[in-house]
């Protein structure tokens, strides 16, 4: 942003403040009904446009909003599977206005409200990037033990080895880096030493959405969003007491081949859930813990988990003050390759068991404990500006046995963030903020490290005309390891992000954006000293900062009353990507070192379709990515990425009954750099198909799901066999 | 427009649930069996391995020459499973070799336990054929413990 917008947007704030500390504030009280069948619509978002207030329906419709500013106001309703809602109301100061809302059902919606494209709520119709959402519905839809067993049915998106891509960005590290950033209510959450994702730590009961953006966010969010950001947004507290208890349980079918057999017993899986959640006067608050525990489908594939989490609201006024708070510990069995011949528990019969470990490694336990807590608040200063402060802390403490060795680490992290928003009537919208966080890292497997980061960013959201919209934002980020130096070029990154939303016509939407993307190198890639079974990982402490420039077009557009769909053309030019680079030391041992690869490229093209048929009798989803890949020094594809993505998903509506299916689909990776056995290429396409029912009974359901029905069996990483074919029911109770 | 995509919705699941064919064991190609021993294994036992030449060996230079060799044979039993991956073509000798523990891997620390014969452990040697994509089944071989073979003694009696 030139210096001159930035003059121009501070007389701006600096000349509006006084007006708006005059002004009167009423309150906005209403109901949001089906217009159809006159039953009332919970979960819609109810928004004053032009301001950064915004209200929830409840389970009976009900909302309010605070602090409206008074005057003619225009109220926007967004709700999936209903037509947007906007009229005028009128505002009177010291006064209560009712409304009621009376929502069309729409078989096909094109919008959902969203928090991480702007850090405040926003309608995905607004978005300049592409976004997925996921309500609660849909998450609990497949019956998940984890909330990734939901997120891998979003479009353009794929696990590699549990590690989560979007459009192909984080490639496989074997759990050193992440180029995707976890929000948890937009508080950054990636762990401090590996810059990970651990997502059996997340509140699956408790989460009202989940939002996956796409492409680099680095312009408000900094390191980690170079490939993308999901935000697990949680749920506020019910304004009626209740109380959830989910039960779930399984097993796993035997494998496909009667060699591959390895337990003569059925191996099966539970799950307890339990959450409590009201409001005593101005304090609104959620309690959940959880238990579970898996036999796994591989030899020491078994786990534990146990899990609780608190949210609690503290709403005076135009005031909310918000703590979260969520523990983890995981006991689980640790597998890092399947058993080759002459490593198995065999005569020697077999060339390979992809459900069995290698001889001596049966043994291999993880432990991991993890603690994530933040204290937030949102607050108005007069009727234009708002405020957000938040304090956070997040701990990570595992430790792997290997036999009688060991490797670990237990790292902490502290953040705060300071942001204020502005808005100048319906044609602006300016964010600014900062933010700063402080975190060490003592490992007997990278060595005792810190990292001090501090970042400011600004984004101005300009409505230039009804049928166009801008966001300009930038951000700058400096980063020090164990000290650092401010005059080292690569402690410092600037990333700005510009984009356009146009609206041609009622049902069209056109979005572009461009923008830089960066992360730094995790403690993990820079530090790691290790021997892991046959892998060896050296350090690299000359590694530098990778960057990306991110370009993206898409159009959405209601084609009939029926079909949605939703087309993106994106390029992303990196720089000094960080790779692992893999070594055969020619006595079974396999160097790996991470490096920096000077250029490299990833295009695609994606495009998702969503019909609704027969009166809602019939919905379905259809999303297609084309990934084209490229380390430009070699002209190779980059390792552990597909070139062809596809889910599709129906279900079909028979009154309390839900009949459904979901295919899932990814070509095989077009180049792999761990394991390159000319004997045996264990690369096969993806191809999973689950089958489920569901009956619901008042506000309970209960589901039967058959994951991988197929009993297919395919790899996305070499010697690593994904799940095989089990069967899960579950029971939601709500009371 | 719509019957259309009601009617290839489906099919086209069903055709890509059709081409589904994943990851499958590799075929086994090679010689199976059993080793039964006779007698117990000396406590300065290492391991004992099943190995297998093209040739019946004529020196002990040939000793070196082996094709395979199959993983450490479990000794808790009276009677070990083996098998070993082989390329097509027909083998000789199949002795099973008995290590010492704390030596050097050295022809001097291995000892002959007995070979394939179909009978007695040091009768005349049988020679076994491996098929393209088959496995050689009940390639059967006795050990004993008590009268091991140095390699010198090994070769005297094959000849």
């Amino acid at each position: 942003m030139s210096r001159s917008a930035v003059l121009a947007l501070a007389a701006l704030i600096i000349g509006a403040a006084p007006a708006a500390a005059a002004q009167q504030e009423g309150v906005v009280r209403g109901r949001v009904i089906d217009a159809s069948s006159g039953q009332p619509v919970g979960s819609a978002t109810i928004r004053v446009i032009g301001t950064i207030l915004v209200a929830f329906a409840d389970d009976s419709g009900s909302f309010q909003l605070r602090n409206v500013p008074a005057g003619q106001r225009r109220l926007g309703v967004e709700r999936l599977g209903f037509a947007p809602w906007v009229a005028d109301v009128r505002v009177i100061g010291g006064a209560t206005t009712e409304v009621e809302i009376q929502l069309e059902p729409r078989p096909v919606a094109l919008g959902e409200v969203v928090t991480s494209v702007t850090k405040r709520p926003l309608g995905t119709l607004e978005s300049p990037v592409s976004i997925s959402v996921m309500d609660s519905e849909e998450i609990l839809l497949r019956a998940p033990a984890t909330i990734d067993e939901a997120v891998a049915y979003a479009p353009a998106v794929q696990f590699v080895g549990g590690q989560f891509n979007v459009r192909g960005s984080s490639g496989f590290s074997r759990g050193t880096n992440s180029r995707v950033l976890l929000l948890m209510d937009g508080v950054p959450a990636n762990s401090a030493d590996a810059g990970t994702i651990n997502w059996d730590m997340l509140p699956l009961t408790e989460v009202a959405r989940i939002e996956v953006m796409k492409g680099a966010a680095s312009a408000l969010y900094g390191t980690s969003a170079l490939g993308g950001v999901v935000n697990v947004v949680t749920a506020d507290p019910p304004d009626q007491p209740r109380t959830r208890v989910r039960l779930r349980g399984g097993f796993y079918h035997d494998p496909p081949f009667r060699s591959w057999i390895w337990s003569n017993r059925t191996l099966g899986y539970s799950s307890v859930e339990a959450s409590h959640g009201r409001w005593l006067g101005p304090l609104g608050f959620w309690v959940r813990a959880g238990s579970a525990i898996d036999d796994g489908y591989q030899e020491n594939g078994d786990s534990r988990r146990t899990n609780a989490a608190v949210r609690l609201d503290l709403r005076s006024g135009a005031d909310t003050v918000r703590f979260f708070g969520n523990w983890a510990r995981e006991r689980s069995g640790n597998i890092v390759v399947w058993c080759m011949r002459g490593e198995c528990p065999d005569p020697g019969r077999l060339a390979f068991q992809p459900l069995r470990v290698p001889v001596g490694d049966s043994d291999d336990r993880n432990r991991y404990d993890k603690t994530r807590l933040h204290l937030t608040h949102r607050g108005r200063l007069g009727g234009r500006l708002s405020t957000f402060e938040r304090l956070s802390f997040q701990r990570d403490d595992w430790q792997t046995d290997f036999g009688p060795d060991s490797i670990g680490s237990v790292s902490d992290l502290f953040g705060g963030e300071l942001r204020l928003g502005w808005e100048q009537g319906s044609r602006l919208f300016l964010t600014l903020g900062g933010e700063g966080s402080y975190s060490k890292v003592d490992a007997n497997v990278f060595g005792r490290h810190d990292v001090t980061s501090v970042a400011t960013y600004v984004q101005a959201e300009l409505g230039l005309a009804s049928w166009l919209g801008l966001t300009a934002g930038v951000r700058g980020d400096i980063q020090l390891v164990d000290g650092g130096s401010l005059t080292d070029p690569y402690t410092s990154q600037l990333s700005p992000r510009i984009g356009a939303v146009l609206t041609p016509d009622r049902v069209t939407r056109v979005r572009a954006s461009v923008g830089r993307g960066f992360r730094a190198p995790s403690i993990a890639e820079l530090f790691s000293a290790t021997l892991v079974g046959p892998f060896l990982v050296v350090p690299n402490d000359a590694l530098r900062p990778e960057s990306s420039l991110a370009g993206e077009v898409g159009i959405q557009r209601l084609l009939t009353n029926w079909l949605a769909v939703d087309v993106a053309g994106f390029i992303y030019e990196y720089e000094q990507l960080i790779e692992p680079d893999t070594t055969f030391t020619g006595e079974g041992v396999i160097q790996i070192q991470f490096g920096n690869l000077p250029k490299s490229m990833i295009s695609g093209v994606e495009a998702i379709g969503r019909i609704s048929l027969f009166a809602d009798l019939l919905k379905g989803q259809v999303a297609y990515t084309y990934l084209h890949t490229e380390d430009k020094s070699t002209g190779e594809p980059l390792a552990y990425r597909p070139k062809h993505l596809l889910t599709a998903a129906g279900t079909i509506f028979l009154g309390a009954f839900e009949l459904g299916a979901d295919y899932r689909y990814a070509s095989e990776m077009e180049r792999v750099v761990f394991f390159t056995n000319p004997n045996l290429d264990e690369r096969v396409p993806m191809r999973v198909l689950d089958l489920r029912l569901a009956y619901h009974f008042g506000r309970q359901a209960i589901r039967i799901v058959v994951d991988n029905a197929l009993n297919y069996s395919y790899t996305t990483i070499e010697r690593n066999m994904e799940p095989i074919r089990r069967a899960t029911v579950s029971l939601d109770l709500e009371f | 427009m719509k019957k259309l995509a009601v009617r290839l919705f489906p099919l086209g699941l069903v055709l890509l649930c059709a081409c589904a064919v994943g990851l499958q064991p590799v075929p086994f190609q090679g010689v199976s069996g059993s080793v039964t021993f006779v007698g117990r294994p000396p406590d300065s036992t290492d391991w004992v391995r099943v190995t297998i030449y093209r040739r019946v060996p004529g020196n002990t230079l040939d000793l070196l020459d082996f094709v395979a060799f199959s993983d450490t044979l479990l000794l808790e039993l009276e009677e070990a499973p083996y098998a070993v991956a082989l390329e097509p073509g027909a083998y000789q000798w199949m002795p099973a070799v008995w290590k010492e523990a704390d030596t050097p891997l050295s022809v001097a620390s291995l000892l002959v336990a007995g070979w394939y014969t179909g009978g007695a452990p040091f009768a005349k040697p049988r020679t076994f054929v491996v098929e393209s994509e088959r496995e050689t089944r009940d390639v059967n071989l006795v050990v004993d413990f008590n009268n091991m073979l140095t390699a010198d003694e090994a070769l005297e009696a094959l000849r």
